[in-house]
């Protein structure tokens, strides 16, 4: 008997456990408070690996759904990647607004805020709430699929809006400091080590989760086609006695 | 281990020690550690809830039907 595991998955999950190990420690203690914000720029180092894990899970998500549509295998199996993708995605997007609302609560002194940055935020993760619900509506497997895949690939487009709603608007959240557009990278080289770790242990994280989750999936449809055989051969067995 | 070894640096009592009196001085360590810990609660409660489901439904579908193996 085997299981959603593989060599691959357990070597992905002790990268994502070593590097979570530093972002913990040089998170918490080796990296130095912030001039301006304190020890609230601690939160930092699983807040934005969080928005970008979330960013890369609604990507994937669009990009399997488009494979599904218009590529030439037009697989199931895409369909489950993309479920699995969101699945993770919405976790770290609620993630990225629970620590961001910590942030807050220490940097402007309220836990929430309708920014332009916040808001389209939410306004994402209760899209794809509403996308995880599509995908729970009846119908037969590719009719799901194929409706499912239409609303990721509209989904998708909120993404630029949010990313850019701090320049496209007066926003509250702070403009990109490693990702600016000019290259001017505003952080010690400890805490952009750190950063950039958390982004690793994240990413790791992320893949192993949609790994096991799509290949879930998978176990869910084949067992589910079992159960139904074996439903129909009693009944047929019962039509026969 | 005795209130020396606890003292004595080097140690992983004193190591731990003092790591944890560095996290609870910091400013707002409750906003700080709570971030921290419902990150690692929310994730790892979703793998633990991918495991155990894909354990359970594991034995229910032949190896054949596992392309990942």
């Amino acid at each position: 008997m085997r299981g959603t595991g593989t060599a691959t998955t357990r070597g992905i999950g002790v990268v994502a456990l070593a590097c979570m190990a530093w972002v913990v420690w040089g998170g918490l203690v080796a990296t130095p408070r912030d001039v301006v914000q304190g020890d609230a720029v601690r939160i930092m180092y699983v807040h934005v690996p969080s928005a970008w894990v979330a960013y890369l899970a609604f990507v994937v998500t669009a990009v399997a759904s488009a494979g599904l549509l218009f590529g030439p295998r037009r697989s199931l199996g895409f369909d489950r990647v993309a479920g699995a993708s969101a699945e993770v995605g919405v976790l770290f997007m609620g993630l990225t607004l629970v620590t961001g609302s910590l942030w807050g609560r220490i940097t402007w002194g309220e836990f929430w805020q309708w920014d332009p940055r916040l808001t389209t935020t939410a306004f994402l993760f209760v899209t794809y709430l509403g996308y995880l619900a599509v995908r729970g509506l009846d119908g037969a497997p590719e009719q799901r699929a194929r409706r499912a895949a239409v609303v990721a690939l509209l989904a998708v487009l909120e993404i630029p809006l949010v990313h850019f709603s701090v320049v496209l608007w007066r926003s509250l959240h702070q403009r990109a400091s490693v990702l600016d557009p000019g290259g001017d990278v505003k952080l010690d080289d400890l805490m952009l080590f750190t950063l950039f770790v958390g982004v690793v242990a994240f990413t790791c994280l992320y893949t192993w989760l949609v790994l096991h989750r799509s290949r879930l999936a998978a176990l869910v449809e084949v067992a589910g086609r079992g159960e139904l055989d074996r439903a129909i051969a009693a009944r047929r067995a019962e039509a026969g006695a | 281990m005795t209130d020396a070894a606890m003292r004595m640096p080097g140690t992983t009592v004193f190591e731990m020690h003092v790591f944890a009196m560095d996290v609870l001085a910091m400013e707002d360590a409750g906003f700080v550690l709570g971030s921290y810990a419902l990150s690692a609660v929310a994730i790892l409660a979703l793998v633990a809830a991918t495991l155990r489901r894909a354990r359970r439904l594991a034995p229910l579908v032949r190896d054949e039907d596992k392309p990942w193996t």
